[in-house]
């Protein structure tokens, strides 16, 4: 086990968020066509509010904090956030677009220590890129702020979400990511508008696309090992959680609502009138979250992809319940290994379709 | 014991967490990851360049755990030693200014 892994075990025994995701801001210099957020700022927490909820969070015990949007940098007191929180010592990643990271800006990341940088990148292609920013220039502007940050030694990872209009390119956007030399990942998730719209779900990429991504051994390694069936869990893995949301992490929204996790708008309090240890260690909705293990999910405790599937509570939630089975889960579990999963069985191994709005997302009253 | 004096600094260039009795620290220059038990937090959390090393194994260490001072300060040596090679400790042989998060 290494270092970090014992360190994940002994903050989920002690019930310590170790992990939280902070959007200082929703507003946005891009506009990409599947993003989940409205861009309105209104409301926002202030400078001294993000920084006593960043105190509250070192005092509670986390040590990895992202800071994200929207677009992060267009906060002007972004800087003042980054530098407060180094300050206090966390292990700080920043996501944003890049689109206004020059060399200046790479050598202050560098300086105060930024662990990570991280970036999306949608095609090697501008003309795609762009399109899906719905920002000219974008391309060119974020992969120049990818070589300022190499330049100076920041660690970047790119994000590939795949979409409709960009999978194909996927292949290219991994060899630009190693020709810049930084890490590259790919992401088959759309995910539905925090407002409840569901809109956007139709640009993702088909179950037969997605198969042959999972086929592809450039983005998943020796393809045999990775499709090929487990048996069901072990007792161990029933007595534990989904994910970490909600039990060592949690999202913090710019108007100061907490939630399990930025896919997961289950509201658990509002910082506004609460402490964040009141509202971790008090809420009923994150006491209910907990509740929750493996063994009492009700189609997926008996499924037999339940050792290895990537279940998102979150967006099991969005789909109406969390304590079910998230049906693009299941498609990836399928088309990874060619058998249904418990829940497609249920409908007549087919993967659940969730066309409307069930769940919204609303601040904390 | 020691024949001259040491005051300990972390360094900027590390992030930093307790958690109960251990540490954990991620240096931001390598991304090495060191996990610190109790007597190592308790150096750590003390490390504020303004306390000496013989003061710091005094008060903290051998107050605390049932260790001689000899062998507190032959252990400690190691340690510190360990986290100055990553450049997680900074050591100095006078007290040094401190800065704190506004």
């Amino acid at each position: 086990m290494s270092l970090l892994d014992e360190m994940n075990e002994k903050a989920s025994a002690r019930g310590i968020p170790l992990s939280a995701h902070l959007d200082i801001t929703w507003r946005c210099n891009e506009r990409c066509v599947h993003c989940y957020l409205d861009h309105d700022g209104k409301g926002e927490m202030t400078t001294d509010e993000i920084k006593e909820v960043i105190k509250q969070l070192a005092e509670c015990g986390t040590f990895f904090l992202s800071i994200s949007g929207g677009e992060p940098l267009l906060r002007r007191d972004c800087w003042e956030i980054l530098e407060y929180a180094r300050a206090l010592k966390f292990n700080v990643k920043l996501k944003t677009n890049a689109v206004m990271i020059g060399p200046k800006e790479a050598a202050r990341l560098r300086k105060l220590g930024i662990e990570q940088v991280q970036i999306s990148l949608y095609s090697h292609r501008a003309e795609v890129h762009d399109a899906i920013t719905k920002l000219p220039g974008s391309l060119r502007r974020t992969t120049d702020a990818i070589r300022h940050l190499k330049a100076n030694g920041v660690k970047v990872s790119v994000t590939d979400v795949l979409m409709k209009y960009n999978h194909r390119d996927a292949k290219a956007v991994k060899k630009l990511a190693e020709e810049l030399g930084v890490n590259f990942v790919i992401d088959p998730t759309i995910t539905p508008m925090l407002s409840g719209d569901r809109g956007v779900m139709s640009l993702g990429i088909t179950t037969a696309e997605l198969e042959e991504i999972m086929h592809t051994e450039e983005f998943v390694g020796d393809v045999g090992e990775f499709c090929a069936p487990v048996s069901s869990a072990a007792e161990d893995v029933l007595d534990g959680y989904s994910c970490s949301a909600g039990h060592t992490l949690a999202y913090i929204s710019p108007f100061g609502d907490v939630y399990p996790c930025v896919q997961f708008p289950m509201p658990c309090g509002s910082l506004r009138k609460q402490s964040f240890h009141e509202i971790w260690y008090k809420s009923t909705a994150f006491a209910e979250l907990r509740s929750v293990h493996v063994r009492d999910l009700h189609t997926c405790s008996h499924c037999t992809h339940n050792s290895y599937c990537s279940r998102c509570p979150g967006l099991a939630y969005m789909e109406g319940d969390f304590r079910g089975p998230s049906s693009r889960d299941c498609e990836k579990s399928y088309v990874r290994t060619g058998i249904p999963s418990a829940a497609m069985a249920k409908n007549g191994n087919r993967v659940p379709q969730f066309g409307a709005s069930l769940v919204q997302i609303s601040g904390v009253q | 014991m020691a024949s001259t004096e040491m005051y300990l600094t972390q360094s900027a260039d590390i992030a930093s967490r307790t958690l109960g009795d251990d540490t954990i620290i991620m240096s931001t220059l390598d991304s090495t990851v060191f996990m610190l038990n109790s007597v190592g937090t308790a150096i750590w959390n003390a490390a504020d360049g303004a306390t000496s090393l013989s003061q710091i194994i005094r008060e903290r260490v051998c107050a605390e755990f049932d260790v001689s001072d000899e062998q507190a300060y032959a252990d400690a040596k190691e340690f510190i030693d360990e986290l100055a090679r990553h450049g997680i400790l900074l050591i100095a042989d006078a007290p040094v200014a401190r800065k704190e998060a506004r």
